[in-house]
């Protein structure tokens, strides 16, 4: 079953097999908890929308239509399309958990309080020299970018999208894609450059 | 150590250099501009650096205890129940997990029809329904932390 590609197992899942879940969980839940931690830079919240992602895919079966004939596109592993549809569900996850961040930052600041965030906000500096000692100044960077910058420069990176399969996803136009990305990388080049000599790896 | 054209070239526009994301009568101007800018040259190695490092990236691992929760919660979630369009008011009930009291209590919310004498709800409708209520409860509880949060902070201050 490992060797089907998405679109069949999800097929066999709408049907009821539930062993096909499984696999599409195993080939998805690091890609879908990667972005949420990179949109929302908070692992507790990344946490809850790897669950309601999960959830909601698992709920409404009829939602994802595969493609083609029955017999997949041919190919095996992961497919665009499905990994697509997940990552858009993430993210409106992200998004609505983002909303509400700022409805309550908009709540205090209306209050005249200022705005705090939790602790568990990303990086975890033990972590990152844990998984990446030599880079643990690009995580820091990216973690201060804007979230959009973030979020386009993640999925060039880490999923290996074309501009435009970013456009679709991000349903932005192309050129705006590219100026997120443009914007990102200059601003990680000029943390970089403002990196003392001694700081660098 | 700055660029001296005037306006200056960015950072943004050498890293669509690299990338080769700009058109040609520009691509070729900045080409030129190069060799004789050490401050370009500068952010140049550096966009050159940063574009080495970040496929070494590595994803955020998934916690194994975050990964044995969420395995345990779509257990029980990953049969899907075959739901026909138009649901009688005993399948909408099974559907929200709702007693027969319950279900009344939300009956005059719910997106129904009658039909025949019988108040029948359409699946999609309901789906739709069970998503605004989500919407709506998420903003009445990032209003109500709030709302706590402001509390708090004015008890610990008085």
């Amino acid at each position: 079953m490992a060797d089907l590609c998405d679109d069949d197992l999800w097929r066999l899942y709408q049907q009821g097999d539930t062993q096909a879940f499984e696999v599409l969980f195993c080939r998805h839940y690091a890609a879908v908890y990667h972005h949420a931690r990179t949109m929302l830079s908070r692992p507790d919240l990344a946490e809850e929308v790897l669950q309601e992602t999960f959830l909601a895919i698992a709920r409404h079966a009829d939602s994802y239509q595969p493609r083609g004939n029955g017999r997949g596109d041919g190919s095996s592993g992961a497919s665009r399309a499905f990994r697509g549809w997940i990552l858009k569900i993430t993210r409106n996850q992200c998004l609505n958990r983002l909303a509400a961040r700022k409805a309550q930052q908009t709540a205090l600041t209306l209050t005249g309080l200022q705005w705090a965030e939790p602790e568990s906000s990303d990086p975890q500096p033990s972590e990152v020299a844990e998984r990446n000692e030599d880079l643990a100044w690009l995580e820091q960077a990216i973690v201060a970018l804007p979230v959009d910058q973030r979020e386009a420069l993640s999925l060039l990176i880490h999923e290996q999208m074309t501009y435009p399969q970013i456009a679709e996803l991000l349903e932005l136009p192309l050129g705006t894609v590219k100026t997120l990305i443009h914007r990102a990388k200059a601003r990680l080049a000029d943390h970089w450059q403002k990196t003392p000599q001694e700081h660098r790896p | 150590m700055t660029c001296p054209l005037t306006p200056p070239v960015t950072s943004e526009d050498w890293s669509a250099w690299l990338a080769n994301d700009l058109p040609e009568p520009r691509r070729r101007e900045l080409a030129d501009h190069l060799p004789n800018c050490p401050a370009c040259q500068s952010v140049v190695a550096a966009l050159r650096h940063v574009d080495h490092a970040l496929p070494s990236l590595r994803p955020h691992p998934v916690p194994s205890d975050v990964l044995m929760r969420l395995r345990q919660s779509l257990a029980s979630a990953t049969t899907p129940q075959r739901w026909p369009e138009i649901l009688t008011l005993d399948e909408v009930a099974q559907l929200l997990q709702l007693t027969d009291h319950e279900l009344g209590e939300v009956l005059e919310d719910l997106p129904a029809f009658e039909l025949a004498g019988q108040i029948r709800v359409r699946y999609a409708r309901l789906l739709a329904w069970i998503e605004q209520r989500e919407r709506d409860y998420t903003r009445h509880r990032a209003v109500a932390r709030a709302g706590l949060s402001h509390a708090w902070l004015k008890s610990e201050s008085a």
